[in-house]
């Protein structure tokens, strides 16, 4: 339990760090993207995330 | 003082570098363990061995700095998805995927993988991992760095001035114009898998004639500052993951070249134009460069350049840089591309908590070290004969003055992808009849793909003009073989008459072995190559060394004093 709660503190510390980011950068048109993302990226990691990485990822890498 | 980790992964050459109050302890590449060519996860195996080489607890580590800025990254993801709208939808899902599935967690997930406090845990600018990588470990106090990929968080192209221990930002380009995009995008033109076909293509171009220029003029502008522009409609890395060119591309040099098919440069006139495809892509890469190199020049004052990033792996371009670019001299460190840049961060880190800069880099030899008991254990296993050697380099001199070809392993593996002598195949740099061996039977690969001599340092200039340099203890350049010479070295001149030449200093193994060669030969080089079979990284450990010779036509394999043949005892 405490292993998993460290772990929540540490994604919680991730997040914080990327909306203060985002914030500092003035890209305030990304939040509602980024926020629809976050929601996803927390289904992705629960189930898994991803195993296939294309050669020409730049554009999403 | 301080310890301090780089990290590289989650994209191709995860890789991991220690650094000790201001010593390059270790630094390695993650595919040695995983057996995975270019492994693209987070280098698990690699930073143990790294702290195990520095005989040191991750609990000891005061920093560990990630080669990249996950945010930043995140962030131009997002624009460049927003600006190719409605292009980018298909590419959206896997966007969401692999940024947030993974990508942003990233410093979370080294802190967890390492058992470490998340706060020592941080993040440098790719570009700036690459420039640190070269500059502080070059022979220079102050140098013009030039740092090139495909791209980090949104820099493809950044100059650099580096003075002590500090380094400063002076020009940069951005993403989607991008010199590593533009050779990569031809790679898979031509048929070649990106990320690792790219010196295929380079050993290629010298088979043809660069006559595609007024095609290329539209693919790529150089302007007068230094600058350049892709025409991006030609190119597919903003709206495909897959492929990296589009339709126009093809429309204007003519159909791909379908991957895996067999090349016939002497009877196919389609292969001869990819040829001249691949000659015409070399040339306008090296302009750029060449354009890029002398504007970084301009803006630092300096005399001496360093380069990294993956485009620095091009040995041919290096060596026309350092004829032409205007500098004194020119320093690539062995591992230019992707994992390199963990060495960079690493370096960083220690610097900036007040370390000193670390001596200017010797030997590649960064990795684990081979074990001969444990391959002699495995050679009585399996049943093969083996026998402790007085005098190795005798030994291997015999062996290669005989035309055989020998697989030799010296104590620790090398950083970045060049076989230097610990790990590596070697025969007599004579016969073209040898490097046709090798390439048909032990690596089973193109039969244009040259191979590289190692040679004595005070004694490179009687074979190779502009060698020794900065670039070839390295193997990051090339030199024009003599002529005079030529005939002694047909195995590892190119079609162009060049090498990839690497001069070994005194003290080393594969020095004495040199020094062996040269006293029954009269030419003290040896073919140089890389202990890996088709699509293998190179061999780390004693297992993978004998599995090799097991595995593969060759005569002998010399593992520290222990040689192993393959006839049963």
């Amino acid at each position: 339990m405490s292993r998993w709660l460290a772990r929540l503190g540490r994604r919680l510390r991730t997040v914080g760090g990327l909306i203060a980011h985002f914030a500092r950068r003035q890209r305030f048109v990304l939040l509602p993207l980024l926020l629809v993302l976050l929601v996803a990226g927390l289904l992705l990691l629960a189930t898994g995330g991803l195993s296939y990485v294309a050669p020409f990822v730049y554009a999403i890498f | 003082m301080a310890a301090v980790l780089g990290i590289s992964g989650y994209y191709h050459d995860a890789a991991a570098a220690l650094v000790v109050d201001g010593r390059v302890v270790a630094a390695m590449q993650e595919e040695r363990f995983s057996r995975i060519k270019n492994d693209a996860g987070l280098p698990r195996r690699a930073a143990q061995a790294c702290l195990a080489a520095g005989g040191l607890a991750a609990a000891d580590l005061d920093q560990v700095v990630f080669y990249e800025q996950p945010f930043a990254k995140l962030e131009r993801v997002l624009m460049s998805l927003l600006r190719t709208f409605p292009r980018s939808l298909r590419q959206f899902p896997r966007a969401l995927a692999a940024q947030l599935g993974q990508k942003i967690w990233v410093l979370d997930q080294i802190a967890e993988m390492l058992d470490v406090p998340r706060d020592r845990v941080t993040a440098t600018e790719h570009h700036r991992a690459h420039a640190a990588s070269a500059f502080f470990v070059s022979p220079f106090a102050r140098a013009a760095v030039l740092t090139v990929d495909g791209v980090g968080e949104a820099t493809s192209t950044a100059l650099w001035r580096g003075d002590g221990d500090r380094l400063d930002c002076v020009g940069r380009i951005e993403f989607p114009h991008s010199l590593g995009l533009l050779y990569a995008g031809l790679t898979a033109y031509l048929g070649f898998e990106v990320n690792e076909g790219e010196y295929k293509v380079m050993g290629l171009a010298a088979f043809g004639a660069p006559r595609f220029r007024d095609e290329f003029a539209r693919l790529v502008q150089l302007h007068g500052d230094g600058s350049f522009e892709l025409g991006l409609d030609y190119f597919g890395h903003l709206a495909d993951a897959e492929l990296g060119f589009g339709p126009r591309l093809e429309a204007l040099l003519g159909p791909r070249r379908p991957p895996g098919k067999p090349w016939d440069l002497e009877h196919s006139a389609e292969d001869r134009r990819y040829a001249d495809i691949a000659a015409t892509l070399q040339a306008v890469t090296e302009d750029a460069l060449l354009a890029l190199a002398r504007e970084a020049g301009r803006r630092t004052g300096a005399d001496a350049l360093c380069l990294a990033g993956g485009v620095a792996l091009n040995a041919v371009a290096n060596a026309r840089l350092r004829r032409e670019a205007g500098f004194a001299r020119v320093f690539v460190q062995p591992a230019a591309g992707d994992a390199g840049a963990a060495l960079g961060a690493a370096l960083l880190g220690a610097l900036g908590r007040g370390d000193p800069r670390p001596a200017p880099l010797a030997s590649a030899a960064l990795g684990t070290a081979i074990s001969a008991a444990e391959a002699q254990a495995l050679a009585e296993q399996l049943g093969l004969r083996w026998r402790r050697l007085d005098d190795v380099p005798a030994e291997v001199a015999t062996r290669i003055a005989a035309g055989q070809l020998v697989a030799f392993c010296q104590g620790r593996f090398e950083w970045g992808p060049r076989a230097l002598g610990q790990r590596s195949l070697l025969a007599a740099p004579s016969s073209p009849a040898t490097r046709d061996r090798i390439n048909r039977v032990v690596k089973r690969r193109e039969p244009f793909r040259p191979f590289a001599p190692a040679v004595l340092a005070d004694r490179a200039g009687e074979l190779f003009a502009d060698a020794p340099s900065d670039l070839t203890p390295f193997m990051t350049t090339v030199c024009p073989v003599r002529a005079e010479r030529a005939a002694a070295l047909g195995a590892v001149t190119h079609v162009d008459g060049t090498a990839r030449v690497q001069t070994v200093a005194a003290g080393g193994a594969l020095h004495a072995v040199l020094d062996a060669v040269g006293d029954a030969t009269g030419v003290p080089v040896v073919l140089n190559t890389s202990l890996n079979g088709p699509g293998e990284p190179i061999v780390a450990a004693a297992t993978e060394a004998v599995a090799f010779l097991v595995a593969h036509p060759i005569d002998a394999l010399i593992v520290e004093d222990l040689l192993l043949t393959r006839e049963a005892t």
